[in-house]
């Protein structure tokens, strides 16, 4: 059976939206702040803020978005990858898996300290596929040529390709 | 009585260390919580797939949507919740890892019956039901014919 999100946009622009909850959920679990402080830094009643926690209101536009990360000191990335499921059979990945693996390879700012992160890691090897662009999949020189933002999206199967031969 | 354990519709399962399922026994109303989140509308069903499948994924946070209980007795118990409005749903089960053979490190939640509060605290009824079909020999024998492991 296909995923819930497969056949339905909504469904997976509202799931979208639940993972970025979710982490918001987290965060402030963590941090001890309490929802109604949230609120009053949102400039919003503890009401709307619990809906929001809660799911029950998920229609979010990235500005608020935004304004909850930033109320709870972090940021927000629009990440775009392609994981080889162009009919979404098996749903999207998690935005906490983006994060994780962004954490685990160092918090890297540029392309660069990304490398350094490879290099300093000798079992460790970065796999070109790693490099995406919106739905472009590219080497590192084509992905510079297509206008977009580039981020670094970690693929499941990673390829053979290493930094040594991959074209940087 | 004839149990069952039931996929939830829209799920995949193949993809994650943990899975959610229902149990299902049609002799026993109380073994409701299939029924009561197949009556949910398609987006209250949605949200609380959002919730199972960020637990499948191996988040152990926020308690807003899950948590398991601390106490010994309870510590196989389970509870996925969902707010709307001014009521409080429980979707209360167990853990279990089905297949400790061939694939040790997956863990599966049962999920049995639902209740609505609207206090903080779990009521011990809830858990002690779902920690009595935990252990019941036919429950057992239901999640086995689900997940063989041999």
């Amino acid at each position: 059976m296909p995923h819930y999100t497969s056949t339905n946009q909504d469904a997976l622009v509202e799931r979208v939206t639940s993972d970025f909850i979710g982490q918001i959920a987290q965060r402030l679990e963590a941090s001890d702040i309490p929802q109604i402080e949230l609120a009053k830094k949102l400039g919003r009643s503890e009401s709307e803020v619990s809906q929001v926690l809660n799911l029950n209101r998920i229609n979010l536009t990235l500005k608020t978005m935004m304004g909850y990360a930033r109320a709870l000191g972090m940021k927000v990335a629009v990440v775009a990858y392609d994981d080889g499921d162009p009919t979404n059979e098996n749903g999207p990945v998690g935005s906490e898996i983006f994060t994780l693996s962004w954490e685990k390879s160092g918090k890297p700012r540029d392309i660069w300290s990304l490398n350094e992160a490879s290099h300093s890691t000798s079992e460790r090897r970065y796999w070109i596929h790693g490099w995406m662009c919106g739905s472009i999949s590219s080497t590192f020189g084509g992905a510079f040529n297509t206008g977009a933002e580039l981020r670094y999206i970690p693929q499941f199967q990673p390829q053979k390709a290493t930094l040594t031969n991959a074209r940087i | 009585m004839a149990f069952s354990v039931h996929a939830i519709a829209g799920l995949k399962y193949d993809h994650y260390h943990r899975g959610v399922v229902f149990l299902r026994c049609d002799n026993n109303p109380q073994v409701n919580a299939e029924a009561v989140f197949n009556a949910l509308k398609q987006n209250d069903q949605n949200r609380m797939r959002d919730k199972l499948e960020w637990w499948m994924r191996g988040n152990d946070s926020p308690s807003q949507w899950f948590h398991g209980f601390d106490d010994d007795d309870r510590k196989y118990c389970f509870v996925f919740k969902r707010k709307k409005g001014h009521t409080n749903h429980r979707y209360y089960g167990f853990l279990i890892h089905p297949q400790p053979n061939t694939d040790k490190g997956y863990r599966l939640c049962v999920l049995t019956n639902h209740a609505q509060k609207n206090v903080e605290a779990t009521d011990p009824s809830e858990t002690n039901f779902a920690n009595t079909l935990r252990v019941h020999v036919d429950v057992i024998a239901a999640v086995k014919r689900s997940f063989p492991d041999n």
